[in-house]
């Protein structure tokens, strides 16, 4: 009989990066990057696991920004303008490796990039035919995938400030969930694992059976739970949480420690748009001609310390033998870490929830896909020895669950909310407060709209307000990562809001304005403003 | 998932035809440098939670206060000081500073209680005019419960839960789990978290930071 349970949890999340009012535009590339490294290699992997027999079961959260975005066909437009320039790219890599003896060491690197997009060019254009929403829905409907849903924009539920607007985001979610997946999700993905007491309420009244939360959400409960982070618990309404397990986190993340720092493994930032003569790129790069990362990455990390030029060539094949070795290993220690709790829990099987950033797998860790293939392939070959579950089937064969007050908490730094609401980043919740109760206002106030003209705005209005609460904002600031963007977006969502609420109240609607941020900001069509009434 | 440096524009160029796109006469969007004013004028009070050791607190009036003040107490109004007052809840104790232009303020509180904040006007020896008052907020907590499962299946004694926690790789989660009522549940132990003092303005963060976990990049 199997030691115990193991649960991947990968959480496919990027903000709302869509300007049409631009031919090209920078942060469109992380959605362009995504589906290149990330979302394609893992439809192909778990697809090819599924064919071959393997029967994967992972539970995947895409969220629901994530979905419009792919879904939209702009941005699939423009996503095969950026691969067939990639591919180009990768095609002259072949002859200068080849000509330059400088660069001969790299030819099996390039070999592997002119290769590999072949691949993504043919997923692309012929196995999805751009549509990878419905791959994503075909392996769920194979029993590959439970797909979970998010807040509607990855909206930091605990630092909304009425029950109105926090309800909207889980309500819009399971809305928008229910157009691309054909069904109503069973459990959510709550932005940054970000839980507040009330919550699960919110959950419950929008048909949702569990969430995801961060390890001290369990263990800081109360009263005590009998099995650690071993079982999920429920809070006192019935939904379910499953705590993060913290010893599979570390495993992967850690750049000490983890996997993903292996000295054979592909180096992130060293990439050829900062390496190669700028004339060879420009054909390559935006019309601004500024270098930027194109993704062909030709050196592995080579040592912890060791400084960017002093990089070695990468060698796929080694890499790939290490990711390998890495899920052999990764396997083994759970189906011991499993061995080990059930004896602690007096017999009961624990089950090992680990939730991942799937952009990590692919994008960060270039051999990440490769690694979750050769896990499943080899949770497959010792299933005698751990089963693998989504957290639904968990719960579908165990009902008798600890009953636990959880603890406010998220999977962020110092576990709760610091990231997103800290010197950096305070200054936004006034204006998204006002907001959000401005909001609710209009929506109560509307509760029959005027006419198809203001119900227009109204659902705008909602639109910009769910782009504002974006916790991708606040995140961003915190890290001075991208800080003039998200502070941009975040104020532009805003003056929008207002400008649309402003209308609204006058009852002088500009139309020309209205369609412009309509056209800009088109996510949610099936939106309805109601979704912000108080009940 | 931030990758790179950020493009800062927002503008229409010209109409966009590949999309349609065309800029309204009344932009749509706004100037990196313009204000961004509150789009109402209101009385507002909000405390956020940041961790069982701090809050924050911001707020707004519709009107100018030291008005209100001066219309109701006449002379007696340049006394008054305008103050935000922390209060824990469950004792009643306070704590009054004078209130920041920025009209925001950080506390540095204790895990396991429930604050309210007051926006009011303070003198000596004269009680507090509250003039707005927050949501109340409790603060979780920073380590495991003292209590067991009062259902027989889940219930598990201290020590062994912090058997179980070390052998798991979690023994910081475990920390103050020392001694436990008779009988396993119910009450709670007076214990290290429930000495009360007055929570203080943030001067310096109090946190003791857990290790973390993740340092590829990611929320």
């Amino acid at each position: 009989m199997p030691h115990g349970f193991f649960s991947l949890i990968l959480h496919a999340h990027l903000p709302f990066v869509r300007h049409p009012e631009h031919a090209e535009f920078l942060e469109e590339d992380w959605l362009y990057e995504a589906i290149t490294e990330v979302y394609l290699p893992l439809l192909q992997v778990f697809s090819s696991l599924h064919m071959a027999g393997a029967k994967p079961r992972l539970a995947l959260n895409l969220s629901p920004t994530l979905c419009e975005m792919l879904a939209d066909p702009l941005l699939q437009t423009r996503y095969t303008r950026h691969l067939e320039n990639l591919c180009a790219l990768a095609e002259k890599e072949i002859a200068r490796t080849r000509h330059s003896d400088d660069a001969r060491q790299f030819i099996p690197v390039a070999r592997m990039y002119r290769r590999s997009l072949r691949t993504v060019y043919q997923l692309w254009h012929e196995v999805y035919q751009r549509d990878l929403v419905r791959g994503f829905r075909e392996l769920q409907d194979a029993g590959v995938c439970e797909i979970m849903t998010c807040a509607a924009t990855h909206g930091f539920l605990p630092l909304i400030s009425n029950t109105e607007s926090r309800r909207a985001q889980i309500e819009i979610a399971v809305a928008n969930y229910q157009k691309h997946f054909g069904r109503r999700p069973r459990g959510i993905w709550l932005p940054e694992c970000a839980y507040a007491e009330g919550i699960e309420t919110l959950l419950a009244a929008a048909g949702i059976e569990y969430f995801i939360a961060d390890t001290h959400a369990i263990l800081y409960g109360e009263p005590r739970p009998r099995y650690g982070v071993y079982a999920p618990v429920k809070c006192a309404n019935g939904v379910a949480a499953f705590a993060r397990d913290l010893s599979t986190s570390q495993q992967v993340w850690s750049s000490i420690i983890g996997y993903p720092g292996d000295e054979n493994y592909r180096e992130f930032y060293r990439d050829i748009g900062w390496d190669a003569p700028l004339e060879y790129l420009l054909p390559h790069l935006h019309a601004d001609g500024e270098r930027r990362h194109l993704g062909l990455k030709y050196h592995r990390v080579t040592g912890r310390d060791v400084p960017l030029a002093d990089k070695q060539p990468y060698h796929p094949r080694l890499a790939r033998e290490r990711a390998a070795t890495h899920a052999a290993h990764f396997v083994d220690e759970r189906i011991k870490q499993c061995a080990r709790q059930r004896a602690a829990l007096d017999g009961r099987r624990p089950l090992i929830s680990s939730p991942y950033d799937a952009e990590l797998f692919g994008h960060w860790w270039f051999e990440g896909v490769q690694f979750l293939g050769h896990i499943f392939r080899e949770l497959a070959r010792r299933q005698d020895e751990i089963t693998t579950v989504s957290p639904a089937d968990y719960l579908d064969a165990h009902t008798h669950l600890q009953t636990q007050y959880l603890s406010p908490s998220s999977w962020g730094a110092e576990g709760y909310y610091k990231v997103w609401l800290n010197d950096t980043n305070a200054w936004l919740y006034p204006h998204q407060h006002a907001a959000e109760a401005r909001m609710t206002a209009l929506a109560n106030h509307y509760t029959a709209p005027l006419d198809e003209l203001t119900a227009r705005a109204l659902n705008q209005a909602a639109r910009e307000l769910l782009l504002a609460q974006s916790s991708d904002w606040a995140f961003q600031i915190a890290h001075a990562t991208t800080v003039e963007y998200a502070t941009r977006r975040f104020r532009s969502h805003i003056a929008r809001f207002n400008a649309l609420a402003d209308d609204i109240e006058h009852g002088e609607i500009d139309v020309a304005r209205l369609t412009e941020i309509e056209l800009r900001d088109n996510l949610f069509a099936e939106l309805d403003y109601r979704a912000y009434c108080s009940r | 998932m931030p990758l790179h440096a950020a493009n800062t524009l927002e503008e229409i160029p010209a109409t966009h035809a590949e999309t349609g796109l065309r800029a309204a006469a009344r932009p749509a969007t706004l100037a990196l440098n313009d204000a961004l004013p509150l789009a109402l004028k209101r009385d507002s009070i909000q405390l956020l939670l940041q961790s069982p050791n701090k809050l924050f607190l911001y707020w707004s009036f519709a009107t100018d206060p030291h008005a209100t003040l001066r219309a109701a107490f006449g002379e007696l109004a340049s006394h008054y000081r305008l103050a935000v007052r922390l209060v824990k809840v469950e004792s009643g104790e306070e704590f009054v500073l004078d209130a920041p232009k920025e009209r925001m303020q950080w506390f540095e509180v204790y895990p396991r209680h429930v604050y309210r904040a007051d926006v009011g006007f303070h003198a000596e020896s004269r009680p507090f005019v509250r003039l707005l008052s927050s949501n109340e907020l409790s603060t979780p907590p920073d380590r495991a419960s003292l209590m067991s499962a009062e259902e027989q299946e889940f219930q598990v004694k201290a020590e062994d839960f912090v058997r179980l926690l070390s052998g798991a790789g979690y023994a910081r989660y475990a920390q103050g789990l020392t001694g436990e009522p008779s009988g396993g549940n119910g009450s709670r132990q007076p214990g290290h978290d429930d000495v009360v003092e007055n929570p203080v303005p943030q001067t310096a963060s109090a946190h003791v930071s857990r290790e973390e976990a993740n340092e590829y990049p990611h929320r």
